[in-house]
């Protein structure tokens, strides 16, 4: 505002009261007035310079460039408008635009010290420090008490890394403090102590640097800088314990400073001594005055959510509303999240009654979501998106509500849609939804490798330790052929804690993958790890697995009963050896094993499994399904029970209760592709190519496997839709698996479109891969294909 | 559910938005052009009038057809789209390329990027080239450019010529500038530049003729407002056309600025894009990855200082390289020495006349070297050309791979045929061939180092750069 002053002592009448009128708080409508005069007549330079200053004064500082340079030039404005307009250059970056302006003032005014401090600080933006050395030597020479002089030199002399002469200058600062202190403020007596630390640090000389904090925190010791510059020094020497102490000495001394209070408790709390903090933080809420109780109260807020306590996290925002006169929209959604975090939802929704429309849509999407009512919520929640867009929260809201629904493409577009926000914004890793990982999965078991290792990648960056996450990793790395990544991968998985024996499983897999079930067994063989202890039971489990794909009966029973010697009491080992039995056909064995697993533990659900799957082979299908549902209720978390449970009842004709569970199943298990092809196939036997049929198959081709791509293809045809269904069979067959009939639907869909050439192709293919149930009628299409002429055109046939 | 809304970074995105909305509320205003109803003799007229100024806009990353006026589904523009309805509209433009640096660096120069030899993030502008804003400020013009896409920083040479060449923002303002001024406040989208040029304007004397560059990114970073975010959240598509919705207020803002200044009926406004934006047409987002229509069909449109009743569109193929000597000869400037383009004054009053445009049988050539980001890499050409309804695409260091498309029966590039058409092909090829051995750079192309905190904030808009 001295600026302002400034032009009002020396300019006309007019001038004055513009300037009158933002020293009196005005400063909009100070600018309107400028603007209008300007308008009428923009070649007033004092006035140009005026609105300059008025701008700068109002924040809006790059604006604020363009009058500053009209006033440049009336030479007499030359020096205020050019000292401005360069202050503005350097601090926005643009030093360079500033060093011309500069040197004109200089040119005319040589001892401008002013101008010449800029011209120095304008030189180090530029990258010419040694110039900047020369002028702020010359600085010097005429002001060498003047420390804000030194402290830009040292900084000069950093970016030059000439260190000895940096040293040279903090010893010469240091010998005019101490000669007359009482000259410096202890703000800046205290900043050039932080400077000295941190310059020991830099040149390696830890210890020097520790004595150094020391003795300013002896001198500082309620100081912001010198106490970051400790927590930073001590923190790199392990001294948690001294930062504590440093923090609760520093809080002794002065309990009303918020910064020193926010810091302590930041450090208890990542300390883990909470009952402290909390007791700092409530002593705050009740001895603050009331003008800053408000901020004590967030401050209480965040801790108690940072740690989990979501009621006493509400309990104190519901008293910090109290002391706001007016909560803004920021607070009242804060509110809504607090109420549905610890369940109030009704009251959520009260709150959000005094929202605006978007801000509101988003907190009721929430709350229905939480009722359990994702397709209401889903509505209310993209709605909502559409005011605030880049929201993360509301993104992966929407998808887990999308997911609900069974819309995998939806949800992950959402989820995609999180992620992209959330690396806009730079979110730390707390304030990270699991987006990244979702969508990861999903591209992952629809076979979109690329895009899998991309959010995957995303995703380990601020989860390095999710076991899962690496071995998706490792996965999605083979099927690319990323030998490094897959390498990678295996090796991090094996130096986290606990996942040792998921290294080797993995690797079995991939093994399998790469050169059969019996290598991928010996490999597992070759492990050393005990197979009989529980931790490594997954191990063991796939290695029975290989083994019995590669009809090594006798050699997984081997192994089982090894493990049993050791610990015969263990349920799975007998569920385990239950399944090799099964597997070689000896079926009162197979229960056997299975009963003993039961009876050692009554909930264990492997045995009921693999027990209702002996039942159900000798016909006894109502308790089969009793004891699988009681599997499943047991572990909703995995789809097996369930699917074989439908699966049952399918087989008894039982068709619409079968749709039923299936369709619960495809909600709950997103990821269970046999569940969405069997939903699919129902449909399709009940009701034919319909829309709901034509549904459910697209969402079981989502994850492009054979069956479920095959299926969708026929239903295609069905439907007249012969280019879709060509698309579709022509994925189908791109895979390994596909059968002699789908080559065969793809011959006729090809037919269809009149691509009759390919269609022969594939007939060929599909007849050459052995007797179908459709080989007669494959073989007599070809034949009639074959006895029309090739060049024929379309229309005649 | 634990999970907020407001991060500790929402509430600040938060109070933006609610910012942003109360600003736009404020500030758009409707503004109905004040302009006369003018004629051919008009357009003829131009070159003799002493009065005319020129706001030269690049909307980087605007693809064509998703613009109203471009025949796109939604209403994205309305305001460029009465601005075409009264101007002058080239239905059938293409850009140079479909990275930033390469493309603008042929549209100031009116030469083909291997001619301007500004194919990789390094490379500069040389000084020998002679830019519009020269032919400007030689002529009497103040010339001013405001911009915010780091590849047209004036270290790579795009500031010659200009009296002012700002950035509106340049993040981050340093410790000590807040400390001075906590009020500072640094602009953050398109509607500051066009505050900026306001301000710009007050300061001009009534009898200064100006030319000013404004170059809008709110597109390129798909921002838009609460109002403008009208078409969906479901994916980049929706965001692109809401940005797109944001920046035609954006220009409806600017319209205003100088209607209100009774500037509209001296000033020649003049909408074109840099590239457009893919939305996995071909198997990637984004630009600066290939050449396909997505990414270089982009827009050219003039308001004249006088409303066109209706407009008149130009069908004739154009390109960027064509912009500048359309321009020259429209105002009466001298011509650069060396051009790839050439005026289309003909054919805009051939389009006026309702008669038949000349013949125009010139190749229109795209180029981007695929490896600009990548220092350590070999040079990876991509190049295209359009040739009546064909467009070839060969890639590769030796042209390895050819593609060729039917625009008319296949305007989405889907079906490539080159093996189906063999002359075209041949023909086309032969064409990559001659520009590819025989376009040399004009200059030796000088090559600038960047800074960490410059490769960062080019990092930041989006591109990979190693």
């Amino acid at each position: 505002m001295t600026c302002l002053i400034l032009v009002a002592c020396s300019a006309p009448p007019s001038l004055q009261a513009i300037a009158q009128q933002a020293s009196d708080g005005d400063i909009e409508g100070a600018l309107s007035r400028t603007a209008e005069l300007l308008d009428e007549d923009p070649d007033q330079p004092r006035l140009q310079l005026l609105r300059g200053e008025l701008l700068y004064a109002s924040g809006e500082i790059m604006l604020a460039t363009w009058p500053l340079r009209k006033a440049l030039t009336d030479p007499e404005l030359l020096v205020p408008a050019g000292l401005l307009l360069s202050r503005i250059l350097i601090q926005t970056g643009n030093s360079d635009d500033a060093l011309p302006t500069l040197e004109v003032i200089l040119a005319e005014n040589a001892d401008h010290q002013a101008a010449r401090f800029l011209y120095a600080q304008a030189l180090i933006g530029a990258e010419r420090e040694v110039d900047a050395v020369i002028e702020l030597d010359r600085l010097l020479e005429s002001d060498p008490l003047n420390l804000d002089i030194f402290m830009v030199k040292l900084r000069a002399l950093f970016e030059l890394e000439r260190e000895d002469e940096a040293a040279e200058v903090l010893a010469e600062l240091r010998n005019q403090l101490e000669g007359s202190p009482e000259d410096y403020p202890e703000e800046l007596r205290a900043r050039l102590c932080a400077v000295e630390a941190r310059f020991a640090f830099e040149r390696e000389e830890a210890e020097r640097a520790t004595g150094v904090i020391e003795s300013c925190l002896e001198e500082h010791p309620t100081d912001l800088i010198v106490i970051s510059e400790a927590i930073e020094a001590f923190g790199r020497k392990g001294q948690r314990s001294r930062i504590l102490d440093m923090l609760r000495n520093a809080y002794a001394q002065k309990p009303e400073d918020a910064s020193i209070r926010a810091s302590l408790v930041s450090q208890l709390t990542a300390q883990d001594q909470l009952e402290e903090a909390e007791r700092i933080l409530s002593d705050a809420v009740e001895n603050d005055d009331s003008g800053s109780r408000a901020t004590a109260l967030g401050a209480l807020y965040e801790f108690y959510w940072q740690i989990g306590k979501q009621q006493e996290a509400l309990g104190a925002l519901e008293r910090m509303i109290t002391e706001v006169p007016e909560p803004t929209t920021a607070i009242t959604m804060q509110h809504a999240d607090a109420l549905i975090a610890v369940g109030e939802l009704d009251r959520a929704a009260e709150v959000a009654a005094s929202l605006d429309d978007g801000y509101r849509h988003l907190v009721l999407g929430r709350v229905e979501l939480a009722r359990g009512n994702s397709k209401a919520a889903l509505g209310l929640l993209e709605e909502g998106i559409r005011s605030w867009p880049d929201n993360a929260t509301s993104r992966w809201l929407a998808g887990n509500a999308a997911e609900d629904l069974g819309d995998m493409a939806g949800a992950t577009n959402h989820f995609i849609e999180a992620v992209r926000i959330e690396e806009t914004q730079k979110l730390r890793t707390l304030e990270r939804t699991d987006s990244a990982w979702r969508v990861a999965r999903f591209q992952a078991a629809a076979g979109y490798n690329d895009g899998a290792l991309y959010f995957l990648q995303k995703h380990l960056d601020h989860h390095p330790m999710d076991v899962d996450a690496w071995e998706l990793l490792a996965r999605v790395a083979f099927r690319l052929g990323a030998r490094s990544i897959e390498a990678r991968a295996i090796r991090v998985l094996g130096r986290i804690p606990g996942a040792y024996p998921r290294v080797w499983t993995v690797r079995a897999e991939l093994t399998a993958e790469r050169r059969g079930h019996l290598a991928a067994a010996q490999l597992l063989g070759q492990s050393r790890l005990e197979l009989s202890h529980q931790a490594n039971l997954p191990a063991l489990r796939a290695l029975v697995r290989h083994l019995l794909a590669a009809n090594e009966h006798a050699a997984a029973l081997a192994r089982v009963d090894r493990a049993l010697l050791a610990r015969p009491d263990g349920p799975d080992l007998h569920a385990l050896r239950g399944l090799v039995l099964e597997a070689e056909g000896s079926a009162d064995a197979a229960r056997g094993a299975f009963e003993r697993g039961l009876a050692l533990d009554s909930q264990h659900t492997p045995s009921m499994i693999g027990l209702a799957r002996i039942l159900a082979e000798s016909g006894d299908i109502a308790d089969a399904v009793e004891l699988l549902d009681r599997a499943y209720t047991l572990d909703a978390g995995s789809a097996e029970a369930g699917y074989l449970a439908a699966a049952l009842l399918r087989d008894q004709g039982m068709q619409k209760e079968a749709e039923e569970r299936f369709s619960e199943l495809v909600a709950a298990h997103p990821f269970d592709t046999r569940s969405a092809v069997e939903l699919a196939r129902i449909r399709f036997s009940s009701s034919g190519p319909s829309d709901m049929t034509l549904a459910a198959a697209q969402r079981a081709a989502l994850f492009q496997t054979p069956d479920a791509l095959a299926l969708l293809g026929e239903i295609q045809l069905q439907r007249g839709d012969a280019d879709a269904a060509v698309d579709t069979l022509r994925r189908a067959v791109a895979t390994s698996e596909a059968s002699a009939l789908v080559h065969y639907r793809l011959a006729l869909a090809l037919v269809a479109t009149g691509e009759e050439v390919d269609a022969m192709a594939a007939l060929q293919v599909a007849l050459e891969s052995g007797p179908f149930s459709q080989s007669e009628e494959a073989s007599r299409l070809l034949a009639r294909l074959s006895e029309q002429p090739e060049d024929q055109p379309e229309g005649a046939r | 559910m634990s999970r907020r809304f407001l991060q500790t970074r929402g509430i600040l995105v938060l109070g933006c938005l609610v910012l942003i909305g109360v600003f736009v509320g404020t500030q758009f205003r409707i503004v109905s052009p004040l302009r006369r109803t003018g004629t051919i003799e008009d357009l003829a007229n131009l070159q003799a009038r002493d009065d005319v100024n020129v706001v030269f806009v690049v909307i980087d990353t605007l693809r064509a057809d998703h613009l109203g006026t471009y025949g796109y589904h939604r209403d994205t523009s309305p305001h460029l789209d009465e601005l075409a309805n009264h101007g002058v509209r080239f239905s059938n433009h293409l850009a140079q390329s479909s990275w930033t640096k390469t493309s603008m660096a042929s549209l100031w120069t009116g030469l083909y990027p291997a001619r301007t030899g500004v194919l990789r993030y390094s490379h500069v502008v040389a000084d020998e080239a002679r830019m519009p804003a020269e032919v400007f400020h030689d002529a009497g013009f103040r010339t001013a450019a405001i911009w915010r896409n780091g590849w047209v920083a004036p270290n790579f040479g795009f500031s010659q010529g200009f009296e002012y060449y700002m950035r509106p923002e340049n993040l981050p303002l340093t410790a000590a500038a807040w400390h001075e001024n906590p009020a500072a406040r640094l602009p953050g989208s398109d509607l500051d530049v066009v505050r900026s040029a306001e301000e710009f304007l007050r300061t001009l004397s009534r009898d200064e003729r100006w030319f000013l560059y404004l170059h809008l990114m709110d597109v390129h970073q798909y921002v838009s407002d609460l109002e403008s975010a009208r078409f969906g959240t479901s994916g980049y598509i929706d965001f692109y056309d809401n940005s797109i919705h944001w920046t035609d207020r954006v220009m409806a803002e600017l319209t205003r600025v100088l209607t209100e200044r009774d500037l509209l009926k001296r000033t020649l406004i003049v909408i074109v894009s840099d590239h457009g934006e893919a939305f996995l047409e071909h198997g990637s987002e984004g630009h600066a990855k290939n050449l396909y229509g997505e990414v270089t069909e982009t827009p050219f449109i003039l308001s004249l200082p006088f409303s066109l009743e209706p407009g008149w569109v130009v069908d004739t193929p154009s390109q960027n390289v064509d912009v500048w000597p359309t321009l020259f000869d429209l105002l009466g400037l001298p011509q650069p020495d060396e051009s790839d383009g050439r005026s289309l004054l003909p054919d805009i009053l051939a389009a006026a006349s309702g008669a038949h445009p000349p013949p125009d049988e010139r190749p229109r050539f795209s180029h981007l070297d695929r490896h600009w980001g990548r220092t350590e890499q070999a040079p990876s050409p991509t190049m295209a050309v359009t040739l009546g309804q064909y467009r070839g695409i060969t890639s590769g260091a030796k042209a390895e791979t050819f593609e060729l498309y039917d625009l008319v029966n296949d305007p989405g590039e889907s079906r490539n045929l080159a093996e189906r058409e063999p002359e075209t092909s041949a023909e086309l090829m032969s064409k990559l061939s001659k520009y590819r051995d025989e376009s040399t750079s004009l200059w030796i192309t000088p090559e600038v180092e960047l800074d960490d905190m410059q490769l960062n904030q080019l990092r930041a808009l989006g591109y990979q750069i190693e």
